[in-house]
């Protein structure tokens, strides 16, 4: 059976060998770029390894680990086409993730001896989370980065990992008052850093995990009252919001103006056509923050519509196995913890990809896997690390159902 | 390479690229159909997956599946559902090495663990334990945790904690084995893995798993007979 699903496994992980491969070659023979050439070796090689011979020496859901790295390798590609210098950047974003997703999933494997950290984990998500206030540097007008000893990072990038195991692990204990408490405090300083696009991700990550914890649907439709109410405030106080409203209901009306970013993002898109403009023969580079905010437009514009739809197609089949995972966990607390996960990759993708073809209006978050930012990949990572920690414990679930049957036979 | 021949390549791979990802896609789409088979085919083979015995109503003789963890009440979203209780009674949780620990969900509950009132703060039930709520008897029948010693109980005023003569067997705490230990007397049940009968007119489904079932009430199947 182990070996049918190794043999499986690498049945998918040929396709993106091919790409990766391909791909790099290309970009390599653009301008007889030797880096691009020793990455179209290092990629694919780098890609069969972790999905190949890496579940070999850590249970981890297979197919799960492909589709994220297929994605994490599409960003390097696009990045080092777009940045060669912001490419190999996000290849050391992804080795560090790497380390973080395996720290993730032991830490899911032994949570139930770890149960002691989880006041000193709630303190640190505070304080990490106001870190910001003091020594935050203001940019795309959220005061959300700090810079600390040489590092640049985003404090609620790292919380929203601490948030997903402390509401999991609160609401599994019946402790809804004091994770909504947590997921209170935590809006409450987005607030203040102005970093709206965070805030509604938290927002509905809570939302969602408390409904599902506690099955009431006056809680659910509380928390859309106040989505609402939210949405009205800071919309009334906030002139960015305003605007950024004003460019996903018309964005013809200043395009070279405050609707330049939208405005460029749709037409790389238009231009793509359904089979793309090409590798290294885009004009994605035009659109401002295209590295982060806007890479989907980017991978649309030089692969197609074709190969944009089929993202798209990817990260719903990593929501949908992230669900699967959280329907066959043995506890409330992996289920809750397998749902938060899937779910925070899910909506922030729908909210950025959303943004980017503006079906709602743009807020600053990353696409997870393929956007530029070490605190983004290296969370995201972490994310799905959590979910394969949920994924290995149901595996180990229906082994221990498996010999208690066994037991029940000889018996 | 020149210009024009990288644009003929690049404006060629178009095409390949699109191919690998669409590939890749139904790979996955096929593998992740396939593991949902071979699970689904493996949740047929042990019907009792997630389930770590079954809660048997004294007063009906009926039982229901235990999960590992849930919710007991008279709501749709329980996991044991029982007429005649509120909507969400109490919630169960089984720690492996203690037994099954029970959470009332309010104040006034009224409960009884063998007998004794159940603190607001949760107790352990084992294998035999039985759970009096709104004067329903329920009996825990386990068939994971057996190998925890018999229910002590704290009787306030004498020597502190003493082991629960009702269910208690010599050699039970000393040597505590693979089996069931016996249920105590007068409660028409024989020591056995099998289940307690059904409700009448509720048939089991061939995987009554958690996983398959989430609503702890059977459907009526009358092809079955």
């Amino acid at each position: 059976m182990a070996k049918q699903n190794a043999r499986q496994t690498e049945w998918l992980v040929m396709p993106g060998v091919l790409f990766f491969f391909s791909a790099f070659l290309l970009l390599g023979l653009k301008a007889m770029d030797w880096t691009a050439f020793a990455l179209a070796a290092l990629v694919p090689l780098g890609f069969f390894i972790v999905c190949v011979l890496l579940p070999k020496l850590l249970p981890a859901d297979r197919l799960l680990l492909c589709l994220v790295n297929f994605l994490c390798g599409l960003g390097i590609l696009t990045l080092y086409r777009l940045n060669p210098a912001r490419g190999l950047d996000q290849v050391v974003n992804y080795l560090v993730g790497l380390c973080g997703m395996i720290g993730c999933l032991l830490l899911v494997r032994f949570w139930h001896r770890l149960i002691w950290v989880v006041p000193m984990v709630a303190l640190g998500a505070l304080a990490l989370m106001a870190l910001p206030l003091v020594f935050g540097t203001v940019k795309n007008g959220a005061r959300a980065w700090v810079s600390l000893f040489g590092v640049s990072f985003q404090p609620s990038e790292i919380v929203k990992v601490a948030m997903l195991l402390l509401m999991a692990f609160l609401l599994s204990r019946r402790m809804v008052l004091p994770g909504l408490a947590f997921a209170g405090i935590c809006l409450g300083l987005l607030f203040l850093q102005r970093d709206l696009g965070t805030a509604m991700l938290y927002y509905a990550i809570t939302l969602i995990m408390a409904y599902v914890s506690t099955g009431s649907l006056s809680f659910l439709a509380l928390g859309a009252l106040g989505a609402g109410a939210g949405a009205v405030i800071g919309y009334r106080m906030n002139t960015y919001v305003q605007n950024r409203v004003r460019i996903w209901q018309n964005p013809w009306q200043d395009p070279y103006g405050i609707s330049y970013q939208v405005v460029q993002s749709m037409v790389a898109m238009v231009n793509a056509g359904p089979w793309g403009t090409g590798l290294g023969l885009g004009n994605a580079k035009v659109i401002p923050e295209v590295e982060t905010d806007f890479i989907f437009a980017a991978v649309f514009n030089e692969f197609g519509l074709v190969f944009g739809v089929c993202v798209v197609l990817i990260y719903l089949m990593i929501f949908l196995r992230g669900v699967d995972i959280a329907r066959r966990a043995n506890s409330k607390f992996h289920t809750l913890l397998a749902l938060g996960c899937s779910c925070m990759i899910a909506v922030q993708t729908f909210v950025i990809i959303g943004g980017n073809i503006n079906m709602i209006p743009l807020t600053g978050v990353t696409l997870p896997f393929v956007s530029y930012g070490g605190t983004s990949m290296v969370s995201s990572l972490c994310i799905m690390g959590l979910l394969q920690g949920v994924a290995n414990a149901n595996d180990r679930g229906l082994k221990e159902d498996q010999m208690i049957a066994m037991l029940g036979e000889e018996g | 390479m020149s210009q024009t021949a990288y644009e003929l390549l690049a404006l060629g791979l178009r095409y390949w690229f699109v191919l690998l990802i669409v590939l890749t896609l139904l790979r996955a789409a096929l593998l992740m159909r396939k593991d949902q088979r071979a699970y689904r085919r493996v949740l047929r083979q042990l019907p009792d997956a997630g389930l770590i015995g079954e809660l048997v109503d004294l007063s009906e003789q009926t039982a229901q599946p235990l999960p590992r963890e849930g919710l007991i009440g008279a709501g749709r979203n329980c996991d044991i559902r029982i007429r005649g209780l509120r909507r969400r009674e109490m919630e169960f949780v089984f720690r492996p090495g203690l037994g099954v620990r029970l959470f009332p969900l309010h104040a006034r509950h009224g409960a009884l663990l063998d007998g004794e009132a159940l603190q607001k703060s949760g107790a352990y039930a084992l294998h035999g334990t039985v759970l009096e709520l709104r004067g329903r008897p329920l009996r825990f029948r386990l068939f994971a945790g057996l190998d925890l010693p018999a229910r002590v109980v704290y009787t306030p005023g004498e020597d502190g904690f003493k082991e629960d003569a009702s269910l208690l067997r010599q050699g039970d705490i000393a040597c505590p084995e693979l089996l069931p230990p016996p249920a105590p007397p007068g409660a028409g049940l024989e020591n056995t893995w099998e289940f307690a009968p059904l409700p009448d007119g509720l048939t089991q489904p061939p995987g009554h798993g958690q996983h398959d079932h989430p609503s702890p009430v059977w459907p009526r199947e009358d092809s079955d007979g």
